[in-house]
């Protein structure tokens, strides 16, 4: 039974997301029970995903019994088992946030299981074709979440995001059939085993490759230049849309590309392209540019889009610098990130709700109205700035001591100048909302917020502390995924 | 002349690739989201062409066992991924779709520039 | 004796009782008052082991291989936490009086007692990244005091003082990261002698440079001391207490400790960061005493009097002798007591007559006898005149400069003695000698005295009469410091 873990954890995230508007079309009262207990098993089922990748290192499933050169590979490494861990965790705590804003809408949940479905299908994807049909899967689901909320300027931002995404999927697709074609494998470990003989036969079309895949993995990812998409799709989706789409699903892309990268192509196409340089140059571009125009939104959830533009850069560049610390650093980011922008965007959710105000100009004097979602805000913040002892330090921290293996002491500063960059729009957000006056005729009438909107903002927003104290945990699973991809 | 011969036994990759720089063009200089969506179709038809023609062996046959008899047959992976691709290629197009005729409903027009001043207009 | 944890951490959560308690807000300031008193007598129960020259350091919690929040009670974290914390019972005394009238005290009095904590945690931090910590938590907790009127000066202020510490903060954590990957990662716990890694000469040079150009903001070293007369908008308690005592000592402490427990004053001499910065340290001297000449308001005059006085410390520290750092460390424990009282004056001052410049104060030490005789007393100790506290370190500086040879340092001091002589006394004489240039109506009615209320008076007599008493009995630092030489030299 154990073994079918992999498969039956995908399975139940489909099978949950088909049930769930069966059962609201019977029985409406049921629709938020079945929804949160399918999140619950949803967690239990990763934990023990990632308690057996732990315990049995990196597990193949072979579905059908078919090998791994004919069918398709599925695998659960510590990585595939840490991602859908904390995916799980991050999607059943914004699941309760919509229960408790209340949705009445089956729709929204079952496309969110079906989201949930794909993600976990493409970290454990060891095939890059079955990983292609997972993004296409993901790529459909986020933009119909985006667009279900159904006013002009959200089918606007989904209609952009599916169409340049699309490109990227070309892009992507092209790329595995020209290296299907020189390698005459799909599978990432048989890809991988004649990549140095490719690299001598073929290594322009292995360039053309690479190339591909950065231009449409560095869409889906939203990668400095091409990250036009992303302020308009999260600045007008549906709030537990943004937060699920900014905190994890760029982010597991990028786990995708450069599982790609550091199995087939890693070390040996360093000598064909500068592929780090590259990369890091974009990093760092995207670090500093996306805190630039954050700096200069008025509106807080065009903010927090930019902001998500700035720390993609982060994590660009922790996996760029090819450096155990760097790696580290990466993975780290990934985990504190998913924590501290959900509790963004849910509280800014929560603004947005009960005072109908986007602007941060308008946000002055919140602090005492809705204490509770402020200070989880602030937390976030704080964090995201890399205040110790909070957890965006901590990966701040290995980015930099990986920057310092790699010898590259720019970046170092330009980590550090970033989270200046991130102090100088968070922190104006925090102090306005805290110790402004609301000019005169501007008093708020502001809405109640009930403690189950604000517990689950709450909840995220104490788990940056409790992630930034206790470190050690992600650090121990993060370990074993370095060495898998350093010593591979 | 030896890369016209070279050029002539690739010609499937060849014109894959145009195709998909025609799509690509399309996609990007019309402002008409029905010639944009034309476009992103031409993209994906090219590179199931060059999936196919990846796969394709001169002579081969269908790779259906008949009669145990050892013949040549072309592979079949490729012609399974070009499947699965039209059938993603074709619901991001419907989808697509949908999303064009809200759009067309919203804001009456199809054309992105059109819609973007009605757009700033409005949040004006 | 209790783990140095306890005391940082009583109130954060005497905070949460007190936001528990939100019925009741009256209660806080008593709350208040009473925590900041326990925790005194808490860091006064070290001193026995202190004098015995014992070194108490506890680990808290190994977060990972980074982070150990590791504490290290000796001599001079006791110095700093010992006049911090009884500076703090005078300023909540103070604030009684003085906060009376404003609004958001509830915020005011959490404020306070949160950087009490951190300053405690900046004082008994034991390795660099626990002090980086609280360095950076103190910018913070000490935000909501600046800017407490939320005028739009205050707002401005508050966003310089934010834009400095941390700019500030951030070339510290530059520092300190590549000084863990010079040293693969150790704890960089405080060690006298110092635990940087000998042979990264030109490396060395530049975390050193880093290190001080980011403690200089807080430590108001020119030209990085522009948020300090700025930040003069917060309420009078709040410049007395950060802007004189916690938040700018705890710049130079960490000055202190980087010279003395992360580099070692063996490395430190051979660096050649250290003579530049012993440089700007002397123009920061003169060039903020000669600023404060000129400056009319009174509370912008002791703002850059302090500027110059830190400098005192500062220099201290840098002349890698055991006099200049006793003085230096004196220097710490007097200017705390003699410009803790100057600003209380100030705010005395502003509180019964609503006067700011030093020019419209002709005469007031008539009606105010009691507050300019206090003036006059901390002033006596600024310029360093033997019978009040201010002269201890200053001979001790002097003495210090004399085995370093240098006779420009001990010029420059006596220069900078006369420049404190010239912008304290004519306050003094302005006050008590001269008539009242620009009599209030009112006040001439009434003809007499119009002290402030007991709650700001009785803080400023004590404090007072404390100079001289320590100027006379000067066994408690002595005795403290003492024990830092033996440790260090």
């Amino acid at each position: 039974m154990l073994k079918h873990l992999p498969v039956f954890l995908v399975l139940f995230q489909l099978i949950t997301a088909i049930i769930i508007p069966l059962i609201h079309s019977l029985k409406k009262q049921l629709t938020p029970v079945v929804v949160l207990s399918g999140g619950l098993i949803n967690i239990l089922l990763s934990i023990l995903c990632l308690y057996r990748a732990l315990e049995a290192g990196p597990l193949f499933y072979y579905p059908g019994g078919w090998e791994a050169h004919l069918g398709i590979a599925i695998i659960l490494d510590p990585i595939a088992g840490l991602m859908v861990t904390l995916f799980s965790v991050i999607f059943f705590i914004i699941l309760c946030y919509i229960v408790g804003v209340g949705r009445d809408e089956s729709w929204y949940y079952c496309l969110f299981f079906l989201l949930c479905a794909s993600m976990s299908g493409i970290v454990m994807a060891f095939d890059i074709f079955n990983l292609f049909v997972f993004m296409e899967i993901s790529l459909i689901t986020s933009v119909a979440l985006i667009a279900i909320k159904n006013t002009a300027s959200a089918i606007d931002g989904a209609f952009k995001y599916l169409i340049i995404n699309a490109i990227g999927s070309g892009c992507i697709l092209l790329g595995i059939g020209m290296l299907y074609q020189i390698t005459g494998f799909l599978n990432l470990g048989w890809i991988a085993s004649m990549i140095d003989r490719a690299l001598i036969l073929y290594p322009h079309v292995l360039t053309g490759v690479l190339g591909l895949f950065v231009v449409g993995f560095g869409i889906k990812m939203a990668i400095f230049p091409l990250h036009v998409w992303l302020p308009d799709a999260y600045s007008a989706a549906p709030v537990p849309t943004s937060a699920l789409l900014s905190s994890l699903v760029t982010k597991i892309y990028g786990i995708a590309f450069f599982r790609i990268i550091y199995i087939v192509f890693f070390p040996g196409i360093s000598h064909v392209v500068p592929l780090g340089s590259i990369l890091k140059i974009m990093a760092a571009l995207a670090i500093l540019l996306g805190s630039f125009f954050a700096i200069t939104q008025v509106d807080l959830m065009r903010m927090l889009a930019y902001s998500s533009v700035a720390q993609i850069g982060y994590i660009v560049l922790g996996f760029s610098l090819f450096t155990g610390s760097g790696l580290k650093g990466a993975f780290l980011h990934i985990i504190n990130y998913a924590f501290m922008k959900s509790t963004m965007f849910l509280a800014a959710g929560n603004i947005i709700r009960s005072t109908g105000r986007r602007d941060i100009k308008n946000l002055d004097g919140l602090g005492s109205k809705m204490p509770v979602t402020f200070t989880a805000f602030t937390i976030a913040a704080l964090a995201m700035i890399g205040i110790p002892p909070l957890n965006g330090f901590f990966s701040k921290w290995y980015l930099v001591l990986g920057s310092l293996e790699a010898n590259e002491p720019v970046l170092v500063v330009i980590i550090i100048l970033s989270s200046l960059l991130n102090a100088a729009y968070y922190l104006p957000v925090i102090v306005r909302a805290y110790f402004y006056k609301p000019a005169a005729g501007e008093e708020f009438k502001v809405k109640v917020v009930e403690p189950k909107m604000y517990i689950p903002v709450v909840i995220l927003g104490l788990s940056c502390i409790l992630l930034g104290l206790g470190v050690n945990w992600p650090l121990k699973v993060i370990n074993r995924s370095v060495t898998l991809l350093m010593g591979g | 002349m030896h890369i016209m011969v070279r050029l002539f036994a690739n010609i499937h990759y060849f014109v894959s690739l145009c195709l998909f720089l025609i799509g690509f063009y399309t996609l990007l200089s019309n402002s008409n989201l029905i010639k944009k969506m034309i476009g992103l179709n031409i993209m994906d038809t090219a590179v199931f062409l060059f999936l196919v023609s990846v796969g394709y062996i001169k002579g081969g046959k269908a790779p259906i066992i008949k009669n145990g008899l050892d013949v040549v047959y072309v592979n079949p992976l490729p012609q399974a991924l070009v499947l699965t691709g039209i059938v993603v290629s074709f619901s991001i197009s419907v989808f697509a779709f949908a999303l064009i005729i809200k759009l067309y409903t919203i804001y009456n027009s199809l054309d992105t520039v059109e819609i973007m001043k009605i757009r700033s207009k409005n949040d004006a | 004796m209790v783990s140095p944890l306890l005391i940082i951490i009583l109130p954060f959560i005497t905070v949460i009782i007190a936001l528990l308690i939100n019925k009741k807000r009256n209660l806080i300031s008593m709350l208040v008052l009473l925590i900041s008193i326990i925790i005194t007598i808490l860091v006064f129960t070290y001193f026995p082991v202190i004098k015995e020259g014992r070194v108490i350091t506890s680990t808290l919690l190994e977060i990972n291989n980074i982070l150990k929040i590791h504490f290290r009670v000796d001599g001079a974290g006791f110095l700093f936490a010992a006049v911090s914390s009884c500076l703090w019972i005078f300023t909540i005394i103070y604030s009684f009086g003085y906060m009376k009238e404003y609004r958001n005290k509830y915020r005011y009095y959490i404020f306070l007692i949160l950087s009490l904590g951190i300053t405690m945690g900046v004082a008994f931090a034991g390795n660099l990244l626990t002090f980086y910590t609280f360095y950076e938590l103190l910018t913070l907790a000490t935000y909501p005091l600046v800017i407490h009127f939320q005028t739009e000066e205050a707002m401005q202020a508050g966003k310089k003082y934010l834009i400095y510490s941390l700019s500030g903060a951030a070339v510290i954590l530059l520092a300190i990261m590549l000084t863990s990957f010079l040293t693969e990662g150790s704890y960089l716990n405080f060690t006298s002698g110092g635990v940087f890694p000998s042979g990264f000469l030109k490396t060395a040079n530049i975390v050193f440079a880093l290190l001080l150009t980011g403690f200089s903001v807080k430590a108001a070293v020119m030209p990085l001391h522009r948020w300090l007369p700025r930040a003069m908008v917060a309420p009078t308690p709040v410049s007395a207490l950060f802007h004189a005592v916690a938040v700018v000592n705890s710049g130079v402490f960490g000055i202190f400790r980087i010279v003395y427990y992360v580099f070692g004053y063996q490395m430190v001499k051979t660096l050649a960061v250290t003579r530049v910065f012993l440089v700007i340290i002397l123009i920061t001297i003169i060039l903020a005493s000669v600023i404060a000449f000129f400056q009319d308001n009174l509370k912008r005059r002791l703002a850059y009097s302090t500027i110059s006085q830190l400098g005192y410390i500062s220099l201290g520290i840098f002349l890698l002798d055991p006099r200049g750092l006793a003085g230096g460390l004196y220097h710490i424990f007097n200017h705390a007591l003699l410009k803790i009282t100057l600003f209380f004056c100030a705010g005395a001052i502003y509180k019964v007559t609503h006067k700011r410049n030093i020019s419209e104060m002709a005469g007031i030490g008539k009606r105010m006898p009691f507050t300019m005789g206090a003036f006059a007393l901390a002033s006596l100790g600024m310029v360093g005149i033997p019978p009040s506290v201010g002269f201890n370190s200053k001979w001790a500086l002097l003495s210090g400069s004399f085995n370093r040879g240098s006779i420009l340092i001990m010029g420059l001091l006596l220069l900078s003695a006369v420049l404190n002589a010239g912008y304290f006394f004519p306050i003094v004489i302005n006050a008590f000698f001269k008539e009242e240039t620009n009599p209030n109506d009112k006040q001439q009615e009434k003809n007499g005295w119009f002290e402030a209320p007991l709650t700001i008076l009785i803080p400023i007599v004590i404090l007072a009469l404390s100079t001289i008493i320590f100027g006379v009995w000067y066994d408690l630092p002595v005795v403290v410091v003492e024990q830092v030489l033996k440790n260090i030299f």
